[in-house]
Order: C-alpha cells, then sequence, then structure tokens
C-alpha cells in the first residue's frame, strides 16, 4: 500500500499523498518490529538466526534509517517511490525463504548473535538507504537541479554511509570477537569475512575520496552504487556461491 | 606548512625541516594519501581475488575448475593461499606503513581530530595483533577419546608443542532438541485404502486393527551390516539406518526387516502392505565435553566445554570443535594460545571510538 501511495503521490505530486505514504511506511515500520518481536517470543532467541530473518531486520533498519534522517524536504526528491519499490522487492525475495521457526545450532547459541547480526544488518541498512538516495540523485539530479534539493540528497548519501559504514565496522568486529570465543581465531579468511572486508575497504576508500579529494554528488552517488554490490554479494552471493563457516547465515 | 584545501589539515612539508629534509621527504611519500588509494585498492583487489578463488584447496581441485593454463599461475602467484602469501602480507605491512607516515607526518593535524587518529591507530594496533599472533601463537587440535589425557598438540608452523599441564576428556555428550524419531508406514496396496503412520520403539508392540497387525519392534540397527554372527551394526552412527520386525500374523514366524536407505525393500512375501520405515534425525542442541586439566599430578582445574563456553588456563583457550557422528566417544577440541589479542581488542576498541569521533564527534565532518 506504501508502495502503491508513494507511486501516486510522485505521479500526483501531492504533498498530502506524500504524508500519507510516510504515515503508511511508519505503520509498515511497526508492523515488522511486531513481527520480529513475535518471532523472537515464538522462537524464545533474537529473530536473526537465517536469511528470512535477517531480511526482515534488514527492511526494518533501512526505515529505520530512513525515519532518523527523515526530514519533510526529502519525501521531495523522489526517495519515497524508490524507498517503497525496494521495500516490496526485499519482502518479496523473502517470501521465497524458509520461514519457519527453528532451534538455533550449537555455533548460534551465544549473545553475540544479536549483537553481531543486527549490527551488521543496521549497517546494511544505511548502505542501502544511501544506494537508493545514490540512485535518486543519479536519475534526476545527474544534470543538475535545485541546489537545496541536490544538497538534501548529497548530504544524506553522506551521512547513510557514514551510519553505514560506522555499524558495518561495529558488526564485523563484534563478529571477529565472536569468533575468538567460539573457534579460538578472530580472522579465518573466510569468503563472509573476506567480503566483508572487500566492503568495509570499498567504503572506506569512497569516505577518503570524499573527505580529501572532494568526491561529492555524482561522483560519491556512484560509488554508493558501486558499493551497493559489494553488500549485495556480502549478503547474498557469499550464503549461495561460497561455502565457508557462515554456511547457516 | 601548507593546508589541504578540502580538509584544512595542516601537513609538514620536507621544506618546513630543512635539518631533516631527506628523512621529512621519505616521510612524506610514505604517507602520502595517494599511497594509501594504492595499496587499498590492490589490498581490495587481492581480497576479491582470495574471496573467489578457494584457499587451500589440493591441487587437483583447481585443476578441475580452472583448467591446467590457470591453475599453473594461481600456483605461481600464490593464490591457492593468498592471506598467507609473501606479497599480499607485503601489502599489509605497506598499509600499515603508510598509516603510520601519515599519522607522523600530520600528527598536529591529527591531534586536532583525534577521531580520525584514534581510528588510524586502531588499524595500527589491529596490524601489530596480528603480527604478535603471527609470531608467538599456538594454534592445534586435540583429537580425543574419553578417558584420554594430551599434553602435547602439533601447531602448523611450529611443529610440537608440549603444554606445561595435561588435558583429560573425563565425557563427551551430544545433547538434542529433538532425539531421533523412527516413523513406520504401513501402506496397503489396495490404494483406496489410506495408510497409517507409527513411531517404532524397541519392546512396544503396535496394533493396527484397521488392517489387522500386530508389530514388535524388535532392535534397531543403526549401522545395518550382515555379517557370520548374523545381523549387526557396524557403528553407533545412523548410517544405514534398519529395524527388524516381528509381523503377527506372518506364517512362518519369522522377523523381517525394513530399511531407511532401501524403502522399496519389502522382503519376499506378498502381502496386502508394505512397511516404509523412515528415520528423522535428532535436531543437536549442543555438544559438550568434561574437561580436566591436570598439572603436577593434581586436578587444577574441572570444566565443561561447549560451543561458545571455552576453558581458559595459563594463557591457552580449549575451545569445543567437533565430535564424530559414528564414534561418541570421540571429541574434537581446539587448543589455542594469542598473546595479540588484548592488543587486536584494544585496535577494536579504539576503531569504533575514532571513527564514532570522527562522523558525529567536536568538529566532526557530518557536514561534508
Amino acid at each position: 500500500m506504501a508502495s502503491l501511495g508513494a507511486c501516486a503521490a510522485e505521479y500526483l505530486l501531492k504533498s498530502s499523498t506524500r504524508r500519507w505514504t510516510t504515515a503508511l511506511l511508519f505503520l509498515s515500520w511497526v508492523a515488522l518490529a511486531a513481527n520480529l518481536l513475535a518471532r523472537w517470543q515464538i522462537g524464545a532467541r533474537a529473530p536473526l538466526a537465517n536469511q528470512y530473518e535477517s531480511m526482515l531486520f534488514l527492511l526494518w533498519a533501512v526505515l529505520g534509517v530512513f525515519f532518523l534522517f527523515y526530514s519533510s524536504k526529502l519525501s521531495f526528491a523522489g526517495l519515497l517511490p524508490a524507498l517503497t519499490v525496494f521495500l516490496v522487492v526485499s519482502l518479496a525475495t523473502a517470501s521465497l525463504l524458509d520461514s519457519s521457526i527453528q532451534p538455533l545450532v550449537p555455533a548460534l547459541q551465544s549473545n553475540w548473535l544479536l549483537l553481531h547480526v543486527a549490527t551488521v544488518m543496521v549497517g546494511y541498512g544505511a548502505l542501502s538507504l544511501a544506494f537508493l538516495a545514490a540512485l535518486v540523485y543519479l536519475w534526476r539530479f545527474k544534470k543538475g537541479g535545485a541546489a537545496s534539493q541536490t544538497d538534501l540528497l548529497d548530504g544524506l548519501l553522506y551521512r547513510a554511509i557514514s551510519l553505514g559504514f560506522w555499524f558495518l565496522t561495529l558488526g564485523i568486529l563484534t563478529g571477529a570477537v565472536w569468533a575468538n570465543s567460539a573457534w579460538g581465531t578472530y580472522w579465518s579468511w573466510d569468503p563472509k569475512e573476506t567480503w566483508s572486508l572487500v566492503t568495509w575497504i570499498f567504503y572506506a576508500i569512497a569516505i577518503h575520496l570524499r573527505r580529501t579529494r572532494g568526491w561529492r554528488e555524482s561522483r560519491f552517488a556512484w560509488l554508493a552504487v558501486s558499493g551497493f554490490a559489494f553488500v549485495l554479494f556480502t549478503y547474498f552471493g557469499v550464503n549461495y556461491l561460497l561455502s565457508g563457516l557462515h554456511s547457516y547465515a | 606548512m601548507d593546508a589541504n584545501p578540502i580538509i584544512g589539515l595542516k601537513v609538514i612539508r620536507a621544506t618546513d625541516y630543512p635539518y631533516s629534509r631527506w628523512g621529512m621527504r621519505l616521510l612524506e611519500r610514505l604517507g602520502a594519501i595517494r599511497l594509501f588509494f594504492i595499496t587499498s585498492i590492490l589490498i581490495l583487489a587481492a581480497c576479491i581475488l582470495g574471496g573467489v578463488i578457494p584457499q587451500g584447496q589440493p591441487i587437483e581441485s583447481y585443476q578441475e575448475m580452472f583448467g591446467p593454463a590457470l591453475t599453473g599461475w594461481i600456483g605461481r602467484l600464490g593464490l591457492n593461499n593468498l592471506f598467507g602469501s609473501f606479497w599480499f602480507l607485503g601489502l599489509l605491512a605497506l598499509a600499515g606503513v603508510n598509516l603510520a607516515a601519515c599519522s607522523l607526518r600530520r600528527y598536529k593535524a591529527l591531534f586536532m581530530r583525534p577521531g580520525v587518529f584514534l581510528s588510524h591507530l586502531a588499524i595500527m594496533l589491529i596490524f601489530a595483533g596480528g603480527m604478535l599472533r603471527g609470531a608467538y601463537g599456538q594454534r592445534g587440535y586435540l583429537p580425543m577419546e574419553k578417558g584420554q589425557a594430551l599434553s602435547s598438540f602439533d601447531d602448523d608452523r611450529s611443529g610440537k608443542i608440549h603444554l606445561p599441564f595435561s588435558v583429560q576428556l573425563k565425557d563427551f555428550r551430544l545433547l538434542y532438541w529433538e532425539n531421533e524419531r523412527h516413523a513406520l508406514h504401513v501402506v496397503p496396496r489396495d490404494s483406496t485404502q489410506g495408510h497409517q503412520t507409527a513411531e517404532l520403539r524397541a519392546g512396544e508392540k503396535l496394533r493396527l486393527p484397521a488392517l489387522g497387525l500386530e508389530i514388535e519392534p524388535v532392535r534397531y540397527y543403526p549401522d545395518f551390516v550382515i555379517t557370520e554372527a548374523g545381523a549387526g551394526s557396524k557403528t553407533d552412527a545412523p548410517e544405514n539406518p534398519a529395524w527388524e520386525l516381528k509381523v503377527g500374523g506372518r506364517k512362518d514366524g519369522a522377523s523381517r526387516f525394513v530399511f531407511a536407505n532401501f524403502p522399496d525393500f519389502h522382503g519376499p512375501d506378498k502381502e496386502s502392505y508394505r512397511l516404509v520405515y523412515e528415520y528423522i534425525p535428532g535436531r543437536i542442541r549442543q555438544y559438550e565435553s568434561d574437561i580436566e586439566i591436570v598439572e603436577d599430578g593434581q586436578t587444577k582445574l574441572s570444566q565443561t566445554i561447549y560451543v561458545n563456553s571455552p576453558l581458559k588456563y595459563k594463557g591457552y583457550r580449549l575451545y569445543q570443535s567437533g565430535f564424530d557422528p559414528k564414534n561418541l566417544n570421540f571429541s574434537g577440541i581446539q587448543i589455542a594460545k594469542d598473546p595479540g589479542v588484548p592488543v587486536i581488542y584494544a585496535g577494536f576498541s579504539f576503531l569504533v571510538i575514532g571513527l564514532a569521533w570522527s562522523f558525529w564527534g567536536p568538529n566532526s565532518s557530518k557536514r561534508r
């Protein structure tokens, strides 16, 4: 419904419709939180133990980051349709996954599960929002536009990448501490670890390029789009194409 | 000194210190942001290669995956053990030197932006912790049977390492969320009649009045095998699960066998029903070992270890690592000693704080 509302709002260009869409998105966020809490209660464990649950949490995180950075001016920049289409496609993908609530395998029975997966997913959520903002930027404002809107999107892009990078760092580090307490080594060059590092290095380069070489706006938007390819491969590709210590994820 | 036009950092130039021009020039080169981009992109590319090419496999598997020509290159460039190769370690070392030189070169400006300084220091600490691990770390595997004591292990790099104590496995247990189950499906050959399912438990007779049957489960064989002595089980692992059943009403009164791996095997009889046995494996909750540490003939520590809950003694950690489903007296235990861990963890903490300070702290770049 939020998706339809967002598209209609974009077509009709009515600010009242955008407000309704934003309200629907907020309701979606609450509904996702309720779903996750219900799974938590039924499974008597954090709902972060498989790809289905982590995807639900990721969508909740994307919306959470959107509302964290929310400004009524942002809705005019075309972000709402992009965000809602992203949510619908992701939910459709999640519906193809096994949604049953299973007890935890021994390796996942740790308090680090919540800390590690939640921080990584919030990181991915923020980087996903940066990707959407970058797409909107490149689609609508590549050849210029109102300075207020381009600045707004460029600022959102940087703030989302900063937040995503920080949470990704925290996620990788909590994973390393967990690995050390479970397997006696904090780093094994497991495919998931390696690709997380690839993603981290890419965003570190992107942030340095912005801060020391002045890569902003279009160039930074392209970096955000490219970086999201690494996020996708680390999150999905590694699970399906490469086997390793994270094969239960 | 010049000011970087974008970030406003004051950078020490060689010309600012004419008395040590050569040293400053070297520092300038080694700490250049250009070198950061070059090393980072090379490390990124190396990690992508190492993430795509499986690591540490036998040479035959590379030939199968990539063909003989590419396998030759993989061997020559050390891409099969990329993360331990000299060129990759050299790249990491260069990145560390670049960070150190960059921090030295801009130390005044970095103190004005402590988040950046702390983040750079953190990466250097993580590298230092990794080097300590490489130089002094020990890691090995203790393959243990119940009652066995071991006081040494084989380390991949250092060879045999003798422990200042011995490790004894007192007991090993597998715990289940749900135990294994054995379902027997009685399927009438007359397809108009529905099939019935019952659970097999040794000694508990099954009565199926609708089919006029009485089935007595006699014995369960986890890994069925026929020997000269008759039917038996090769191991305790459910490799070839089978049940011996006595079915009431059979003229010969003999037992018959049903096999989970061979559901179409029904024996020679042309009965009005088929018996199909389904083995439903248990769901493992945890595996745990009771460990005793013995030193100078005295028991110093007794502890149960399980996945995510290691034992710590004299700098060593013992981790529950694995088990053998075919031999439930066996427990696989990892042993590790890593003096670099405190340094690494300090680096982790500094990195999280430094980045937060850099992004959102005072004088941060949140508007950049």
